[in-house]
C-alpha cells in the first residue's frame, strides 16, 4: 500500500535540442509539458504524448531538491508504451531521492483520488505551480481497452483544454477508506465534453509491458556481461556444485583458443529464481538469447528446466549441454522424446571435469562449420514456412499439447476432448500424434506450435515433454497459449505423492502463467466459460491475472534479446557464396582435396559439384567487383577477400576452355597484376619517399 | 582468426597468382609479407601458440619453397642450384611448425618436400652417402602410413606423398601406393602437382631409382583418365 508523495511530483518539459544556460527555456522554439512522477530516484513516469517528435530531448525538475543540487536534471526515455498505452519513463541523469516504487493499484475499479500536476490553470507568471486535484473515479466499460474515468472536484471554466494543460502525466493515487492505497494510473487528457472530467491510463495497461516491469525492477541477475559467458541452470533441490564444477572447467581451459574472452565465472540460476516473478522471467529469457553455452541440469527433468531449455531451443542455434545427477544410460527411458537424441553428460561422473570441455570445444567447433547444428530440437522447425493451407485451417483447429500416459489419454478420450470441443467451435483438436504432415513428427509439431493461432497447454502430470513445447510457443509465438491443468496436481495437501516430491516450482509456475484449474470430475464447470470467452487473434491471447506474466511477454523479451547478428539470412551474399562452396569442396581445395560430400565417389556427381563451386565462387566475385565499384569505402580494390576469391576463381577456371570463363579468367589475371603493380609502386614510393 | 589473417590469406593468394605468371620476386615477396604478419601475431599470442597459426606457418613456407625450387628448376645451373637451397631452407622452417600439428591438421608437406629437395640438389644421397637422409625418409614412411590409417586416409596428398617417400626409398610398392591414389579419384590437380614433382625427380634420379620413371608414365596416364 503506497500513499501519494507530493515531493515526488515532477515537471517535464519536452522540446527539440536541449535548453539553455540554466535550463531557460528554448528559444523560438516549441516546449511541451507534462506532470510526471518519480517511482524511484531516478525514473519518471509520465505520459508519451507529452513529446511531439522523436529527437526532442527532456528535463525534469523535481518537486523537492536537497540543499544546493540543481532542481533540474536532463532525462532520457528508457521505456514508451506501445499502441494506445500514452506513457512513457525517463530516467533523469542524476537521482533525486531514495525512493521505492510505489505499489499499484490493479484490482480496483471505483474509488477515491488525488494527485498534484502542472496544468496551466495553476502557472503563477510562467513558473508553473502544481495544482492539487482530487475526486472520484471509476472505469469504462464496453469495446476497446479500459480508461480511468476521473471527476474532480474543482472545475475550470472557459478554454478547458487550454488550462488543463501540463496536467497529463500525472498520478492517479487511489485513497480513501475502503481497499488499496497506491497508484492506479496516470491522466492522459481531459474529457472533451465535461469541464470536471479527465481521463486516465490505468496502471494495470502499464504492468501489462514486461519490458516497463523489466525497466523498473532491476534484474536479479545484475547486468549481464557484455561478452561471451556460460549460463548455469541449477535443478530445484539439487545438492550439488555443479556452478563451481563449471566455473573450474572454465578456468582450468581459460588459455585455450575456444575458451579465450570466454568470462570464467559463469552466471547460475538456481530455476525457481528464472519463475519467481515476470522480472524474473524476463531477465532468465534474455540470458537464454545471450548466453554462448548453457549448461542445463536436466536431473528429473523438472518442468521450469525443460521450460527453459524449450525457449532456449527457439532463441539460440548455440552449445546447449545436458547434464544430471543420474548415469545417462539409466535415464534413457525417462527421458522426454523431445531431448531423446540430446547428449546427456553425468556430472557425478569422476570424467565430468574431462567431459565438459569437449563437449563444449566440440559443439562451438560444429557450430562454426556447420549451418545444420543443433543441440536442441525446434530452432529449424519453428524457422519453417506457413504451413501451405494455413489460412484455410488455421481457425478450424486447435493445437493441444499434452500428456500421453494412457490414464490421461483416456480421460482426453472422453469427456476432454469433448468439452474443448463443443465450446471452441467444434475446433477439430489436435494433439502430437493427430498431425496429418508428412514430416517427421518432432518436426510439424514444432512447425504447429509455431503456427496455430489456438493452441492449448494442459499441464496435468507436470510432463516434462508439454513444458518443453509450452516453452518453445511462449518463445516463438505472440499469441499465448491457454494453459489448463487438473486441480489435484496444484497443491500439495491433493500431491500424488508416488510421482515424486511436491516442488516449489509448481506453485511458482502456476503463480507466473496463471493456468485455468480444473477438476477432473467436473471439467465443463472451469473450462466451458473460460474456453467460451477466448479471444481470436489478434489478441494475444486469454488476459492474465494482473500478479502473472502479461500477455506475449516471453515473445517480447525473446524478440528483442535474439541475437540476430548470427542470423544467416543477414550473410552477405559473396559469404553466402563462399560458404556454401566450402561445405562442398572445403576452405582450401587445393591444399586439401578430399570430397566430403556424401557420394562424391560418384564422378558424375563430382563433376557437378565441381562446377556447382566454379559458378558460386564466379557469383562471389562478381558481387565483390559490384561492391568495389560502387562507392563503398569499406570494400576497397586492396580488400583481401577480393584478392582471395579472384585467385580461386581464376584457379577453378584454369580447367575451362568455355570462352566465357576464359574472359573472365584473363579479367581476373588483369585485376590481380595491376594490383600487384599497384602494390610495387606503393611500396617502391614509401621506401624512396 | 582475423584481420591479419585475412590478409595472410590474400597475399598467400597474391603468391599464387605472381607464381603462375612465374612472377618469382613478386610471388617470394608477398609470402615474406605474409610470414611478417605471422609473425607479428605470433609475438602478440599467448601460449600456447594457437594450432591454425603453425598451420599457416606451415603453409607459408611450404609455398615459399615450392615458389623458390619451381625458379631453381626453371633457371638450372649455380644460380638455379642457389634457388633449390633456398627452396630446401623454407621446407626447413615450414616443417618446425608441420611436425606437431594436431591429428586433424595433420600434413607432411613440408616433411617430404624437404627431403626432396636435398635428393634435387645432390641425387647422391641416394646411394647411401647420406644415413641421415635414409633415416629421416624411414620416419616420414612410417608416420605417412600411420595417418593415412586414420586422419587422412582419404585425403590424396598423403598418399602422393607417401608414394613419392617409398620412391626414393626404393621400395617396390610405391608404385602401388599411386594405385591406391587413383582410387580416390582425386581432381587433376593432385595429378599435376605431383608430376611437377616427380617429373625433376625423374630427371635427376632415375638412375639410382628407376621407379621414379615408371611412376611419371603411371601419374600420367592416370591424370589423363580423369581428364577424361
Amino acid at each position: 500500500m503506497s500513499e501519494f508523495d507530493r515531493g515526488r511530483v515532477a515537471l517535464v518539459v519536452a522540446g527539440p535540442g536541449r535548453r539553455g544556460e540554466q535550463n531557460a527555456p528554448r528559444e523560438n522554439a516549441p516546449e511541451s509539458v507534462s506532470t510526471g512522477y518519480f517511482l524511484t530516484g531516478d525514473l519518471v513516469l509520465t505520459v508519451s504524448h507529452v513529446a511531439d517528435r522523436p529527437d526532442w530531448t527532456f528535463d525534469v525538475r523535481a518537486e523537492t531538491t536537497p540543499a544546493g543540487k540543481s532542481p533540474w536534471s536532463a532525462a532520457k526515455p528508457v521505456w514508451i508504451g506501445d499502441g494506445d498505452v500514452d506513457a512513457m519513463l525517463l530516467r533523469t541523469d542524476r537521482s533525486f531521492g531514495d525512493w521505492t516504487t510505489p505499489s499499484f493499484v490493479t484490482d480496483a475499479y471505483s474509488g477515491a483520488w488525488q494527485t498534484a500536476g502542472y496544468a496551466r490553470a495553476a502557472a503563477d507568471d510562467g513558473t508553473r505551480s502544481t495544482l492539487p486535484l482530487h475526486g472520484s473515479f471509476d472505469t469504462s466499460g464496453g469495446q476497446g481497452p479500459r480508461e480511468l474515468v476521473l471527476s474532480t472536484a474543482q472545475i475550470i471554466f472557459g478554454q478547458w483544454d487550454d488550462y488543463w494543460s501540463g496536467v497529463s502525466g500525472a498520478p492517479v493515487f487511489r485513497t480513501g477508506p475502503d481497499g488499496d492505497h497506491g497508484l492506479a494510473g496516470i491522466i492522459t487528457q481531459a474529457s472533451r465534453v465535461f469541464a470536471n472530467s479527465l481521463t486516465g491510463l490505468p496502471a494495470r495497461r502499464v504492468l501489462e509491458d514486461i519490458d516497463f516491469r523489466s525497466v523498473l525492477t532491476p534484474s536479479f541477475l545484475g547486468q549481464l556481461p557484455e561478452g561471451r559467458f556460460c549460463l548455469v541452470l541449477i535443478s530445484e533441490g539439487s545438492r550439488s556444485d555443479l556452478a563451481e564444477q563449471v566455473a573450474d572447467v572454465l578456468k582450468g581451459h581459460r588459455d585455450e583458443e575456444q575458451f579465450r574472452g570466454l568470462r570464467e565465472v559463469p552466471i547460475s540460476i538456481p530455476v525457481p529464481e528464472a519463475i519467481r516473478s515476470p522480472e524474473n522471467w524476463a531477465a532468465t529469457v534474455a540470458a537464454l538469447a545471450r548466453a554462448e553455452y548453457l549448461i542445463a541440469d536436466v536431473t528429473s527433468f523438472q518442468p521450469v528446466v525443460m521450460l527453459l531449455l524449450g525457449v532456449r531451443s527457439v532463441l539460440r542455434r548455440g552449445v546447449t549441454i545436458s547434464v544430471t545427477e543420474d548415469t545417462p544410460s539409466a535415464l534413457s527411458a525417462s527421458q522426454p522424446f523431445n531431448v531423446k537424441e540430446t547428449r546427456l553428460l553425468s556430472f557425478n561422473d569422476e570424467d565430468f571435469y574431462d567431459q565438459l570441455p569437449v563437449a563444449m570445444s566440440e559443439g562451438s567447433a560444429n557450430l562454426a562449420r556447420d549451418p545444420n547444428y543443433l543441440d536442441l530440437p525446434a530452432y529449424q522447425a519453428v524457422r519453417a514456412p506457413r504451413p501451405q493451407n494455413w489460412g484455410m485451417n488455421d481457425d478450424k483447429s486447435l493445437l493441444v499439447l499434452c500428456p500421453f500416459n494412457e490414464s490421461y489419454s483416456r480421460y482426453w478420450k472422453y469427456p476432454l476432448r469433448g468439452v474443448i470441443r463443443g465450446n471452441t467451435g467444434n475446433k477439430d483438436t489436435l494433439r502430437m500424434l493427430d498431425l496429418k504432415s508428412p514430416r517427421l513428427v518432432g518436426q510439424a509439431l514444432y512447425e504447429q506450435v509455431r503456427w496455430s493461432s489456438w493452441c492449448l497447454v494442459d499441464w496435468t502430470k507436470w510432463r516434462p515433454n508439454v513444458f518443453f513445447e509450452l516453452g518453445v510457443r511462449l518463445a516463438c509465438s505472440d499469441r499465448d497459449p491457454m494453459c489448463i491443468i487438473q486441480r489435484s496436481d496444484t497443491d500439495s495437501s491433493t500431491w500424488d505423492r508416488a510421482a515424486g516430491s511436491w516442488l516449489e516450482q509448481y506453485g511458482l509456475l502456476i503463480k507466473l502463467l496463471d493456468p485455468v484449474v480444473y477438476d477432473r470430475e467436473t471439467p465443463r464447470e472451469a473450462l466451458e466459460r473460460v474456453l467460451a470467452s477466448w479471444p481470436k487473434p489478434p489478441l494475444p491471447g486469454r488476459p492474465p491475472a494482473p500478479s502473472a506474466l502479461p500477455s506475449a511477454a516471453t515473445f517480447k523479451v525473446a524478440q528483442a534479446s535474439f541475437q540476430w547478428q548470427h542470423d544467416p539470412m543477414l550473410t552477405a551474399p559473396h559469404i553466402e557464396q563462399r560458404q556454401a562452396a566450402q561445405l562442398i569442396l572445403g576452405e582450401e581445395p587445393d591444399r586439401n582435396p578430399e570430397p566430403l560430400v556424401l557420394f562424391a565417389g560418384n564422378e558424375q556427381f563430382y563433376d557437378e559439384l565441381s562446377t556447382a563451386v566454379r559458378e558460386k565462387w564466379i557469383a562471389s566475385w562478381l558481387y565483390l567487383q559490384h561492391l568495389t565499384t560502387a562507392d563503398d569505402v569499406a570494400f576497397h580494390a586492396n580488400e583481401p577477400e577480393l584478392v582471395r576469391v579472384a585467385n580461386l576463381v581464376s584457379w577453378v577456371l584454369s580447367s575451362s576452355n568455355n570462352p566465357r570463363h576464359v574472359r573472365l579468367r584473363e579479367e581476373i589475371q588483369v585485376f590481380l597484376r595491376s594490383r600487384r603493380s599497384r602494390r610495387r609502386t606503393g611500396e617502391s614510393e614509401s621506401t624512396s619517399g | 582468426m582475423d584481420e591479419d589473417l585475412d590478409e595472410v590469406l590474400a597475399l598467400k593468394a597474391s603468391a599464387k597468382s605472381a607464381r603462375d605468371d612465374e612472377d618469382w620476386d613478386e610471388a617470394i615477396g608477398d609470402l615474406q609479407e605474409a610470414i611478417s604478419l605471422l609473425q607479428a601475431r605470433q609475438d602478440a599470442a599467448p601460449l600456447p601458440r594457437p594450432s591454425w597459426l603453425s598451420a599457416e606457418f606451415a603453409d607459408t613456407y611450404g609455398l615459399m619453397g615450392g615458389i623458390e625450387r619451381r625458379w631453381g628448376l626453371s633457371l638450372g645451373g649455380s644460380e638455379g642450384d642457389r634457388h633449390l637451397a633456398a627452396s630446401v631452407a623454407a621446407y626447413d622452417q615450414g616443417f618446425a611448425y608441420e611436425k606437431d600439428l594436431p591429428p586433424d591438421e595433420a600434413n607432411s608437406y613440408n616433411r617430404v618436400n624437404r627431403l626432396v629437395g636435398r635428393v634435387l640438389l645432390d641425387p647422391d644421397v641416394l646411394e647411401g652417402t647420406a644415413p641421415e637422409l635414409t633415416g629421416e625418409l624411414e620416419t616420414a614412411e612410417e608416420i605417412l602410413t600411420r595417418q593415412i590409417e586414420s586422419a587422412r586416409q582419404k585425403d590424396p596428398w598423403a598418399y602422393c606423398d607417401l608414394g613419392t617417400i617409398r620412391l626414393l626409398l626404393g621400395e617396390p610398392d610405391a608404385l602401388l601406393t599411386f594405385k591406391e591414389l587413383d582410387r580416390l579419384r582425386p581432381p587433376v590437380f593432385v595429378y599435376d602437382s605431383t608430376l611437377a614433382t616427380l617429373q625433376p625427380l625423374s630427371d635427376a634420379a632415375a638412375d639410382v631409382r628407376p621407379d621414379l620413371r615408371s611412376a611419371v608414365g603411371q601419374l600420367l596416364r592416370s591424370s589423363a583418365g580423369r581428364r577424361g
